[in-house]
This record gives structure tokens, C-alpha cells and sequence, in this order.
């Protein structure tokens, strides 16, 4: 008996080790487009040229690509044999936990068309603008709009804004239309925020939906 | 050669199953599972409070906004439809409870942890990496004999709530060591050209400037910038160094031998320091950020590095366990006393 539990504590501490394995995730090149990849393959770039070894970003981007996918290959194959342990005892790791610093990151903002005119309803870390905050502002949502911006994850947007049209047009009756925009706002470096230069905040994505009101039906 | 190669093999393996042999007072074990049971019924309950169930897990065939990728579960019982995702709630709010309780503590384990798995894995999209933290306590708790003391099951077993009986120590031992396999993979992927892998010292500045995890503004950070970059290092080589914090916990969980490395880390004090910059990492990211139940279900584990008194060969007879197992020299000196007495 103990040789056999043993045996299976061996097995279960190798199963976590593999999948605790760093391993890229398997997605689109598209992906990579996006300004915070860009910006650290620069960075990388940029520091293989202090060492002597030139490598422009593009062609350090293919290489990378290519790597990347062979490992992630290598990763899933090892992976494998354990993947319904990981499934049905919940026994699955992933801790790319704070793994890069998004320096391009968006803020949201959600804004209802009232008589024409747009009025804000909803900002991130707006103190004046907190409609509907307890849910933006859960960690779901936070981690959806956190998402939604990037290449491969926009297309979510029509959904999500639907969903936030249902309650907006419970909560504003006069309201025609509603609009989601993420706003890039680049974290400033130290020096930016004591020099007081701040780099300006740009709309990188803008979706609007008609409100359709639902009036109660009479007896 | 092989003979040799052979016998240093029996050696350790003899070893591995003496050290996971070994038994224990339950009291940490216990002390994990309800403040497991607690940190799921919050990660769930906060959800369903804070109105986001139906609108991250619905099917868009039943009001979500995306169609969604259901587990096993899910799909076996028909799809993430209302009821489905209401029941799966209840059930496992329910079984959280049952297991913070300590009232049929595997079986309960068990539930909470199939009804959780099914629930956080429905959208990929917003799934936190320390639910997998809770699922794996979740899966070591079907297996730990927790309920032993500290429970419901415990005060109708005996009449007592606490009960010093011990119990098999290695699920503590294996929650130990996935708390460390966090911390070092996730240092692991600290590739990025923020850590200092990738030449820089920036990321916990710009880890705090997030609009999505920031709990207020964190522009002051930018006149105290040294000591960010300070952190970063401090928590970047602490994460990396989890094998020899595995080899702080294995030696402080076998005190009964000496070496010359062992007295080393006893005077390094390397428990103590591992534990230390482990919860200023956790209170740091609690004060700061805004990221869910991760510092509690975190610090959850931290109780299994708790080594309860009275464990190891001479404590299978519970006779060196004190009632809670986790008593102090002053309260072991008062038993004394009270016996001689």
C-alpha cells in the first residue's frame, strides 16, 4: 500500500511539474501585431544589438514564431497523456501570473446617445462616471475588457455590447444608442510622470448599437 | 556499478515513501480546508452578488454573450443553460459551506470541486489563474484526511471539536509544493523586457500602473522608482529560488536529522524568510491590486507550511500531539506540569 501511494504521489507531483512548464500559447500570428508584443520584441532587438548580435525585429519576430510553435508542440505532447487527470481533478497549471507589463494598455468607457448628444455613463477609474460599476468593475469583466481589444479577441466585442445594451436600455429609457470605446492610455515611464509629459490617450476601438425599448404590452 | 546504481535507487526510494508515510496532528490540514472552503464560496458567491453570473455563464443560446465552451459537466447536462448554472452555483456554495464545516469533508471536496471546475472553466475568456490554485486544494482535500479536527465530522465523531489522532501529512506535504511550483513557473515566464531576465527592473512599476488591477492611482511610484525596481529584483529571484525554499520546507519537515546543510539553513533561517516575503508579496498585491480571491487562496496554502507539533515518526501514536497540534512550548510545559501534577 505505501509503495503504491508511493507511486501515485510520483506520478501526480511529475504531472503538475509538466504542466507548469511555461508554454506559449498556441494562437494566432495576428496576435503578435499587437503594440506591447511589438514593443518587446523591439526591446529584444534592440538589446541582442548591444551584444554584438544583430537581429532586425521582423526577422527576430519569424524566428521566435517558429520556435515558439515547436515548443508549444513539445509542451501539448508532453502534456497529453496526463490531460484527463488535469481535467477531472482540477489539477491544470497555468502561472504566466504578471508574466510582461502591457505598456499600451485601454481604459474603457461606455456612453449612452440621449436627443442626439453623447453623455458618459461609464469610465474605468472614473470616480464621476460609475454606471453599472459593481459589475464592470468585477474581476470577469475587468479581465474581458482587459481582452477584448487585442486582435484576436475583438470580434467578442458585438456580443458584450450587446449585453450592456440590454441594461442600458432598462436603466436610460431615453436613450437611442450605446457606444463601447477602449482608449489606449501608454503608461508613462518614470521620468514621463516627473517631467509631467504624459503621453496623450488615443481611441483604438469604438462599437455602437441602436437601443431597442421594449414597451410592456397592455392587457 | 548497477548494484551500486541499484541500491542507491531502493535508497531513495525507500526514503520517498518513509517521508510521504509520515502522520501528523491535522490541525493545519484542517486550518487549509476551511479556509479553502471559504476562499471558493467567496470566489462564487462574489460572482453571483455582483450580478456576473448569467452574463459570463450563459451560453449565448440562453442570453450569454458569447457561445461557450462547456467541460464534460456542462455539456452532460445539457449545456450552460439558467438552471444548469444556477444548480451548479447552489451546489457548489453548498459544498464549500459542508467543507469549511467540515461535514462530510471529501465527499464535499469532491462536489465543490466538480461544480467549481464546471462553473470557472465555462468562459476561457475571464478565467482567473488562481481558481486553478483553488481546484488543485479542491482535489488535495478528496484526498487529505482534513475533517480529522476542526469539524463537524470531528465533534460527532468524538464530542470534541478537536481531535489529536493523526493523520497521513502528505497532502500538506503536496500542497507545499504546489504553492512553490506557482511561485517558480511563474517565474519561469517573467521573460518579458520588464524582469530582469529581459534586461530591465520596470515591471513592478508598470505591473502597478494597470487601469485593469490597480486598486487607486499609482503615479507617486514614479518618485520612489529605485525601490520598485528594489521589489522587482527581490521578487523576481524570490519566485526563481523556489527549490531552495522546497528544500527550507523539506528540511524543517524532517527536524529529527542534522547535517551541515540543514544547520546552515536553520541559522539562515529560511523558512522564516520564505514565509516572510511571501505574505509582503501577497499583503503588497492585496493593498495594491485589485485581483480577485489570488492573495487569500494564496495564503491558504501557507497555512499547510504550518508544521503542526508533535509530527513526524515519534507522533504515530499521538502521543507528542497536543489537542489542536499546534501548540506552543508554554502550553506543552502547562501539560506537563498539570500531568506531573
Amino acid at each position: 500500500m505505501k509503495h503504491f501511494r508511493g507511486i501515485l504521489i510520483l506520478i501526480h507531483l511529475i504531472a503538475i511539474s509538466i504542466a507548469a512548464l511555461p508554454a506559449p500559447i498556441r494562437t494566432e500570428r495576428a496576435l503578435w501585431a499587437e503594440p506591447t508584443m511589438q514593443f518587446e520584441l523591439a526591446q529584444l532587438s534592440e538589446r541582442l544589438g548591444r551584444w554584438g548580435i544583430e537581429v532586425p525585429a521582423s526577422e527576430l519576430e519569424d524566428r521566435l514564431w517558429s520556435v515558439s510553435e515547436r515548443y508549444a508542440e513539445l509542451n501539448e505532447r508532453a502534456r497529453a497523456p496526463f490531460g484527463p487527470y488535469y481535467t477531472l481533478a482540477g489539477t491544470g497549471q497555468a502561472w504566466a501570473m504578471f508574466a510582461g507589463a502591457d505598456h499600451f494598455p485601454c481604459t474603457v468607457a461606455i456612453d449612452v446617445r440621449v436627443h442626439g448628444a453623447w453623455m458618459p455613463v461609464y469610465e474605468t477609474g472614473s470616480p464621476a462616471h460609475r454606471w453599472n460599476k459593481t459589475m464592470f468593475e468585477h474581476l470577469a469583466f475587468r479581465y474581458m475588457f482587459f481582452l477584448y481589444d487585442l486582435p484576436g479577441f475583438q470580434d467578442r466585442n458585438d456580443g458584450l455590447l450587446e449585453l450592456i445594451a440590454r441594461d442600458a436600455a432598462r436603466d436610460f429609457p431615453s436613450a437611442e444608442a450605446v457606444r463601447l470605446r477602449y482608449v489606449e492610455r501608454p503608461i508613462p515611464s518614470p521620468k514621463q510622470v516627473r517631467d509631467g509629459s504624459l503621453p496623450p490617450p488615443t481611441e483604438r476601438l469604438v462599437y455602437t448599437r441602436e437601443l431597442t425599448h421594449d414597451v410592456p404590452s397592455g392587457p | 556499478m548497477i548494484r551500486k546504481f541499484a541500491r542507491r535507487v531502493a535508497a531513495f526510494w525507500n526514503g520517498w515513501v518513509t517521508f510521504f508515510g509520515r502522520r501528523e496532528p491535522g490541525t493545519a490540514l484542517a486550518l487549509f480546508r476551511i479556509a479553502v472552503g471559504l476562499c471558493v464560496a467567496a470566489e462564487i458567491g462574489g460572482t453571483v452578488l455582483c450580478g456576473v453570473s448569467d452574463a459570463v455563464w450563459l451560453d449565448a443560446r440562453f442570453g450569454g454573450y458569447r457561445s461557450l465552451e462547456p467541460n464534460w459537466l456542462v455539456a452532460w447536462l445539457g449545456g450552460a443553460a439558467p438552471g444548469t448554472v444556477k444548480s451548479l452555483i447552489g451546489v457548489c456554495l453548498a459544498a464549500s459551506a459542508a467543507l469549511a464545516l467540515g461535514w462530510h469533508a471529501r465527499l464535499a471536496a469532491f462536489v465543490c470541486l466538480q461544480a467549481f471546475v464546471a462553473l470557472v472553466t465555462l468562459n476561457r475568456d475571464v478565467v482567473s489563474s488562481y481558481t486553478l490554485l483553488m481546484s488543485n486544494a479542491l482535489w488535495l482535500l478528496v484526498l487529505a484526511r482534513s475533517a480529522q479536527t476542526l469539524s463537524l465530522d470531528c465533534r460527532r465523531r468524538t464530542g470534541a471539536w478537536t481531535d489529536a489522532t493523526p493523520v497521513p501529512a502528505w497532502p500538506r506535504y503536496l500542497a507545499g509544493f504546489q504553492v512553490l511550483l506557482m511561485y517558480f513557473s511563474s517565474g519561469l515566464h517573467k521573460v518579458g523586457s520588464d524582469w530582469p531576465l529581459g534586461g530591465g527592473l520596470s515591471a513592478i512599476y508598470y505591473t502597478l500602473q494597470q487601469p485593469a488591477w490597480q486598486r487607486f492611482g499609482m503615479e507617486w511610484l514614479a518618485w520612489i522608482y529605485p525601490l520598485t525596481q528594489a521589489a522587482t529584483l527581490v521578487s523576481w529571484v524570490w519566485e526563481l529560488a523556489a527549490p531552495v525554499w522546497l528544500v527550507a520546507l523539506y528540511f524543517d519537515a524532517t527536524p529529527e536529522r542534522d547535517s551541515r546543510a540543514r544547520r546552515l539553513f536553520r541559522r539562515l533561517r529560511m523558512k522564516f524568510v520564505f514565509v516572510t516575503l511571501g505574505i509582503a508579496f501577497h499583503l503588497q498585491i492585496l493593498i495594491f491590486m485589485r485581483v480577485g480571491n489570488f492573495s487569500f487562496i494564496s495564503l491558504a496554502y501557507y497555512l499547510c507550511l504550518l508544521r503542526p507539533k508533535g509530527d513526524g515518526p515519534r507522533s504515530s501514536t499521538g502521543t507528542q500531539a497536543s489537542p489542536t497540534g499546534l501548540a506552543t512550548d508554554a502550553a506543552k510545559d502547562c501539560c506537563r506540569a498539570s500531568r506531573s501534577a
